[in-house]
């Protein structure tokens, strides 16, 4: 069972012709991409001869919706997932703490909610809280989003949180506890720290939600000049329909930076995605 | 604490105020959390439940219409399409992303040599944007896209076809589009449930002679039913709420043929402006991923029981 046979390298082969509809689609992009526009007419399947990033940089200066370029919505996109993840990691770490250290009804309650919040879909509420955000004047602005994301993604961060702090012994709180530290100083001090990898997972998970994100950034800052990249990239593909190295050079922005980032930290995110289903 | 009850027995007064405030985590540290939480998901969502009874359109006051909108929604043939193509991707989503899944898992499991590459390789549709893989998938899947290019090199010319034009074909397109994306995801969440299936457990079973299916069926499959149900329960939910693929890949069309609950209720409420109806639909697509999650949990706590 566990020696490497002939079958074994038959079956190892076979996997890798499965492979190929995974990489191949990525391949046309970059390939078609970086076609110069005297290569094209012909086939899809045939590598740039003289690779060119006309089209990226056309891509690049070109006006999504006519409001945003690409270089301003890969920075909005950047920016809101940046100040969403560091202020979902601010609140939810020290909530999850509260709810897993206090086994009082009323923490149950709140926990009860967060597990509510994880399995209700986002269309139910998102006309009420865009008719919010118009009341408010936060339509259409970066705050605006960041806030809806940020009411989006805490019970997942929460839930995340719970589960880690409830498997994490309390004996270093004790031990500083009777030292005298404030609890404010024990949680920053000792036990944040402890549960970097949840933090972690917290961050990549929630991060790459927000960063792929279409329905929610298309329903609060579409057509303004705070679209992120999904929309911005919708909103191309609406003005430049079937012009496909144009197209596929905005999808080349819009992937690019998730895919180096899995490129370098792919263990890493795989075993993100798996400590979702614990707990 | 028993210690601290001992020093405050000891040294009453000043002892217990300095150990007393800092015994247990405050409250406060849920606060803030807990009111962004309420505030800007679960109480819209109250609210957008209490509109679904309205005819809101947004710029007049709602009037009550206590389920007129349920009724318009069961009682017209346009809903019923929308209501009918959400549960053939349903159907057809979660059977084959599920058995694709659990085919990568069991496969990549043993010896195989490249497997963490390759599951790196299978999982990595999984963290690009759904909607730039959909625009991916409309210029293979376009009538002179990469797909029947490739059909024509080949010879196999006459299987060419207008994969997004043809109401039945654009349906499976989504489909298969979805699973290209998620299958190895679902391959993790069986590799995670394959790895608690103890290795002696089939490599006993392999020394008694059970062959390598007997294996598979006897031992691995009913193990893996926790995996399995979490997994069926995530894909469920998943194809309920389709949205970004079915707008990049088709808008709804050929004819409305591939219009799901999710792209009506953005279109009623965005395009129509109907409000109401549309936050009637809305609660009805989370009355159902309710049920399946509730079917999911019950499961979950049978599973424990057993284990217990």
């Amino acid at each position: 069972m566990s020696r490497y046979t002939r079958w074994s390298a038959f079956r190892e082969a076979g996997f890798w012709v499965a492979a190929i509809p995974i990489l191949l689609p990525l391949y046309f992009v970059v390939a078609t991409a970086l076609k110069p526009a005297s290569e094209g007419g012909g086939s899809y399947f045939k590598p740039p001869l003289h690779p060119t990033f006309e089209n990226v940089s056309q891509a690049w200066s070109q006006a999504g919706s006519g409001t945003v370029s690409f270089a301003g919505a890969l920075f909005n996109s950047a920016f809101t997932t940046a100040v969403v993840v560091a202020l979902l990691i601010a609140l939810a770490a020290p909530a999850g703490y509260v709810l897993a250290r206090r086994g009082s009804k009323l923490s149950g309650a709140a926990f009860g909610m967060f597990a509510l919040g994880l399995i209700l879909p986002v269309q139910l509420g998102i006309i009420p809280l865009y008719a919010f955000m118009v009341e408010a004047e936060l339509a259409g602005t970066r705050e605006g989003l960041i806030l809806v994301y940020l009411g989006m993604l805490m019970p997942l961060a929460i839930f995340l949180y719970t589960g880690f702090f409830r498997s994490l012994p309390p004996a270093y709180e004790e031990a500083a506890r009777v030292d005298g530290a404030s609890p404010t100083r024990i949680f920053v001090t000792i036990v944040f720290p402890l549960v970097r990898p949840i933090t972690g997972v917290v961050a990549i998970l929630c991060g790459l939600i927000v960063w792929n994100d279409f329905f929610v950034s298309l329903v609060f800052v579409g057509g303004t000049d705070k679209e992120t990249l999904p929309v911005a990239v919708y909103s191309f593909v609406g003005r430049f329909s079937a012009q496909w190295p144009l197209i596929f050079a905005s999808a080349l922005i819009a992937m690019l930076p998730v895919l180096v980032f899995y490129g370098f930290m792919q263990r890493t995110v795989m075993r993100g995605f798996s400590n979702t289903l614990r707990g | 604490m028993a210690a601290v009850g001992t020093t405050a027995a000891g040294r009453p007064g000043r002892a217990w105020r300095r150990v007393r405030p800092v015994r247990r985590v405050p409250w406060l540290f849920a606060v803030p959390a807990v009111a962004v939480c309420f505030g800007l998901f679960i109480l819209p969502a109250l609210f957008g439940a209490g509109y679904a009874f309205t005819n809101w359109d947004g710029l007049t006051s709602p009037k009550w219409l206590g389920f007129a909108n349920f009724s318009e929604f069961f009682g017209n043939s346009e809903s019923a399409e929308v209501l009918l193509h959400t549960l053939e991707i349903g159907v057809a989503y979660v059977v084959g992303v599920n058995l694709v899944g659990l085919g990568l898992a069991v496969g990549l499991e043993s010896t195989l040599k490249s497997r963490g590459i390759l599951r790196v390789v299978f999982f990595l549709p999984a963290v690009i944007s759904p909607l730039v893989v959909a625009f991916i998938w409309k210029f293979m899947l376009d009538a002179n896209g990469a797909i029947n290019e490739a059909l024509a090199a080949i010879g196999l010319g006459s299987l060419e076809k207008p994969w997004l034009g043809e109401p039945t074909l654009a349906l499976a397109s989504v489909v298969a589009v979805m699973i290209w994306q998620f299958a190895g995801y679902h391959m993790l969440i069986y590799s995670a449930g394959l790895q608690s299936v103890q290795r002696e457990l089939r490599e006993a079973a392999a020394v008694d002679g059970a062959g390598p299916w007997r294996r598979f069926r006897d031992i691995t499959l009913p193990l893996l039913r926790p995996a399995m149900t979490i997994s069926i329960a995530l894909s469920t939910i998943t194809s309920f709420m389709v949205f970004d693929q079915v707008i990049a890949l088709t808008g709804g069309g050929p004819a409305g043929a591939t219009e799901t609950l999710g792209t009506y209720v953005y279109k009623q409420a965005f395009v129509n402006g109907r409000y109401g109806y549309s936050a009637s639909v809305a609660l009805l697509l989370v009355i159902g991923v309710c049920c399946v999650a509730i079917v999911q949990f019950r499961l979950l706590r049978n599973r424990d029981a057993e284990a217990g």
